[in-house]
């Protein structure tokens, strides 16, 4: 009877020990899903600069655009679940900040998602000015978040 | 520089004509120019960095073949041989007469250097910042994970470039503490104390000089301009 016993108490000590080794799939999830969405939102976004910068911006390239930027911004929110930051032992640029100074983290990205939605309704009003002004306020939300609560590599 | 006569009453030998020179002193401050826009993210000054070290050193490249004797490749880019008679037998060796410009060893970090300035600008021209936000001209033609690794070779490159530009004050200084030699001043004034026999070196003429500036200058306006997106 001693060693079924055993045998138990060191299979669940490894569980254990692995369980709080390895992040949750959970929390995994979170952090490909975000890390997923932020390089769609870069890459969307770098087009439409891109468009703007030619001067005369094709809106029917730009619409969809910014139309995935906004979708994928108010999804943004849920993906930072605690326990996804460095501690999480995955590769994530996610500073511990944003878990202890979350009202901040949580205001900038409110910040971020009301100027997405705000790029996509220039976008679909055509205007060519509006959509510049947006795109600056959005660019700055970037930067005011990830100066304070993403990792310098 | 195989007959040395030192019996000859020390002189002075313009080896660097006021282009060099120019280029060479514009390069410090455009580089430091460039490191700290991009720190502080002055993006609009950092091209306009970029876009300056793009004219200096495509007119540098067309002075390597156009302009004077030891300016040009063909004068300080030597064989392995070359390299390895002067590394063993002038290099280290008090007495032995001074490089009448470049030396054997230091014409190729010149060619490293340009090289690599060269590629910082390439890379530069396609990159893409993290948010999308600011970009290289030329990186509209290429999609944001290209525009990405651009940019992180961008930031690979400016290391090796401040590794080169510490490799080339140690040298200096090398020169002047070993060899008693002093390299800065004649990058200043364009010549050196010269002993013995001169070398014939040609200069060419400084209207030639301002004439390739001017083509360099409006190359590189004319190529952003007109495909650039900035």
């Amino acid at each position: 009877m001693k060693l079924p016993l055993m045998t138990a108490c060191v299979a669940v000590g490894l569980l254990a020990s692995y369980a709080a080794y390895a992040a949750s799939p959970a929390v995994t999830n979170a952090v490909k899903a975000r890390q997923a969405s932020y390089k769609e939102i870069g890459g969307a976004f770098k087009s439409i600069n891109d468009e703007l910068k030619s001067g005369a911006p094709d809106m029917n390239s730009v619409k969809p655009l910014a139309r995935d930027i906004a979708s994928r911004a108010a999804l943004l929110p849920k993906y930072f679940p605690k326990g996804s930051g460095p501690e999480s032992g995955l590769k994530t640029r996610a500073r511990a900040e944003i878990w202890k100074d979350n009202a901040t983290f949580v205001k900038l990205q409110t910040d971020m998602i009301a100027a997405a939605r705000s790029l996509d309704a220039a976008a679909a009003s055509g205007n060519a000015a509006s959509l510049g002004t947006a795109r600056t306020a959005l660019g700055g939300t970037c930067k005011s978040c990830h100066d304070r609560f993403r990792a310098e590599l | 520089m195989a007959k040395a006569d030192r019996s000859g009453a020390p002189a002075r030998l313009r080896i660097w004509d006021l282009p060099t020179r120019l280029f060479h002193w514009t390069l410090v401050p455009l580089l430091g120019f460039a490191w700290w826009t991009a720190e502080e993210r002055m993006l609009d000054w950092h091209r306009l960095a970029g876009y300056s070290l793009c004219a200096i050193l495509l007119f540098r490249l067309i002075w390597g073949v156009a302009g004077s004797s030891t300016a040009r490749f063909s004068h300080f880019v030597g064989g392995p041989a070359t390299v390895a008679r002067y590394v063993r037998g002038s290099m280290f060796n008090r007495s032995a007469t001074p490089a009448p410009g470049h030396n054997p060893v230091g014409g190729w970090s010149v060619v490293a250097m340009i090289a690599l300035l060269a590629t910082q600008v390439a890379l530069g021209f396609f990159s893409v910042d993290i948010d999308g936000m600011e970009s290289g001209p030329f990186a509209y033609l290429v999609d944001f994970d290209t525009g990405r690794v651009a940019a992180q070779w961008h930031g690979f490159i400016f290391n090796l470039i401040l590794a080169l530009t510490a490799l080339h004050v140690v040298a200096i200084l090398f020169y002047l503490l070993h060899r008693r030699d002093n390299l800065v001043g004649p990058m200043i004034s364009g010549s050196r104390r010269w002993t013995g026999e001169q070398p014939a070196l040609r200069f060419t003429s400084g209207r030639k000089a301002i004439a390739i500036f001017l083509m360099s200058a409006g190359a590189t306006w004319w190529l952003i301009e007109q495909f650039g997106r900035a």
